[in-house]
């Protein structure tokens, strides 16, 4: 009797540990399933939230927005962008951007990109965790003088954490503990083959790049680099061509990134410029075929578009620095057309 | 001695009994749990959809009216919710079109939609500038969004009224 007793309870105690491992086993399991839906869900919530901050931001040119989201680690690539495992496909024309961003407050800038026509809006992305540090001849730091790099230093947002010291003050640039530092040169002492050392509070510091502009405000040359410690390597040489380009290279801190955002502004431009070739055909058959008599003023000035938009739609094939000299040359021709056809009281070119 | 075995016997198995209608019970109460949320959570994912959508609709809707490549301009100055004539021809019209040669191009930025352009006064006129509409039974949603426009005609320097129609799909 009392043997029978001892495996009764031994046997009630058996099923009760059987059930519970089962109870905890299956809650275990949805508590592990529901976690990564969670976390995948609140990804996705994100991704279709910031995609929507774009589009906004993008059609508001010459507007800073500052928006606050969930702190969360935001890494973008070319025409992509990811949170954890969920990636998305940037729909907003051309985003530049840092590689990370990893923030609660996302800046949004965005600039329309004209040559000399409207072609697209480029957007830029930064963080206040980004912190931009503009260097600038000696000469040019005086009040009352004016450089090219402190003119870009101006254009750049007041939202955007900037700063802007004299060349010889980098070797004593500080640490304040930013996730991101990007120095940006007008000073040519980056492109020389020996590229100079990181102030030393700067060495080892994770996320330290930096851009060398040789140029002006319509077209130039931008050098990336990345820091390996104590001094910077270069990443690849690129160009620009107008402001908004450049600002472009001072936002993407990835040389791939930021080819990569200009072939696609590229491409726009042959689609933009085929357009503007059709039109000035239009206009042209207008003036000759339409009215009676013939306007041929306005006719020849329309018909004499034609080659030069020709040559720039020739020229947007490819992004690189021979079509940036030709493009450039042909945007002071086709500006001084439209002032003509505005002289001339005909239909403007752009 | 036989009758105490035979009593214990039956106390057992009321126990065992009692535990399996427990777990049962138990076990029920979780399906019906799970059945209730699953219930919740598929009408949340839902609303969820829905909402997406008409995010996206009005996306598409707002990257279509300011498109430079239609879009108004006196010496590249910008006239919000305008659109040239002479430009939207040389976009939509040919074959195929400028739109239409650089579909993938403007598909990652317009998916699946249909955006027309409609004259109303004076006179009536209509062009299609982009066009990947899915066909009847292909798609769960269609939302149009109408936006009232100016049609500019820059030889003539005369406006219009009209209405930019777009439709988004979605799968």
């Amino acid at each position: 009797m009392s043997k029978k007793g001892i495996v009764e309870i031994q046997f009630n105690w058996v099923l009760i540990l059987a059930a519970g491992a089962i109870i905890l086993l299956f809650f275990s399991v949805v508590i592990m399933k529901q976690k990564s839906i969670s976390e995948v869900s609140i990804s996705s919530i994100i991704l279709k939230n910031l995609e929507g901050i774009l589009s906004g931001a993008e059609v508001s040119i010459g507007t800073v927005n500052s928006v606050a989201i969930p702190k969360t680690k935001i890494e973008f690539e070319c025409n992509r962008y990811r949170i954890g495992k969920v990636s998305k496909e940037f729909e907003v024309m051309s985003v530049f951007t840092p590689s990370i961003i990893e923030s609660n407050k996302l800046i949004t800038w965005t600039l329309d990109w004209s040559l000399p026509y409207r072609v697209t809006n480029l957007l830029y992305l930064s963080s206040p965790r980004i912190r931009y540090i503009f260097v600038v001849d000696s000469s040019c730091i005086a009040s009352g003088a004016t450089c090219f790099g402190k003119m870009v230093f101006n254009s750049t947002p007041v939202e955007v954490r900037k700063e802007i010291i004299e060349s010889i003050g980098v070797s004593s640039i500080t640490d304040r503990g930013d996730d991101q530092v990007r120095i940006i040169s007008f000073y040519d002492a980056l492109a020389t083959p020996s590229a100079p050392s990181l102030s030393i509070p700067l060495q080892n510091k994770k996320g330290v790049t930096a851009l060398n502009v040789i140029g002006d405000e319509d077209k130039g040359q931008v050098n990336f680099y990345s820091s390996t410690g104590t001094s910077f390597t270069s990443k690849g040489v690129s160009h620009y061509i107008r402001e908004p380009a450049l600002m472009g290279a001072i936002f993407a801190d990835d040389v791939d990134v930021y080819n990569c955002v200009m072939e696609d502004a590229f491409k726009k431009l042959n689609i933009v410029t085929k357009i503007y070739q059709n039109k000035t055909v239009a206009l042209k058959d207008y003036y000759n075929y339409s009215l009676f008599p013939p306007d041929n003023t306005c006719a020849t000035r329309h018909s004499e578009v034609f080659s030069i938009l020709q040559n720039i739609q020739a020229a947007s094939q490819t992004f690189n620095l021979a079509n940036i000299n030709a493009i450039d040359f042909e945007i002071t021709k086709l500006e001084d057309k439209n002032e003509l056809a505005q002289l001339y009281s005909c239909a403007l070119i752009y | 001695m036989r009758l105490d075995i035979l009593k214990m016997r039956r106390k057992s198995q009321i126990q065992i009994g009692e535990t399996i209608a427990v777990l049962a019970v138990f076990f029920i109460l979780i399906v019906i749990g799970f059945v209730f949320y699953t219930k919740v959570f598929k009408g949340s994912v839902e609303l969820q959809r829905e909402e997406s959508r008409q995010l996206k609709a009005v996306e598409i809707a707002q990257r279509a009216s300011f498109l430079p490549e239609v879009q108004c301009s006196e010496e590249n100055i910008v006239i919000d919710n305008c659109i040239d004539i002479y430009k939207l021809e040389a976009a939509a019209e040919g074959t195929p079109s400028i739109i239409k040669n650089n579909e993938i191009f403007y598909f990652d930025r317009l998916q699946f939609s249909d955006i027309s352009i409609q004259k109303i006064y004076p006179g009536s006129d209509s062009w299609v500038l982009y066009n990947e509409s899915l066909g009847e039974g292909n798609f769960t949603s269609k939302i149009s969004t109408n936006i009232p426009i100016a049609l500019f005609n820059p030889a003539e320097k005369t406006y219009s009224f009209g209405v930019m129609k777009v439709d988004t799909f979605s799968r």
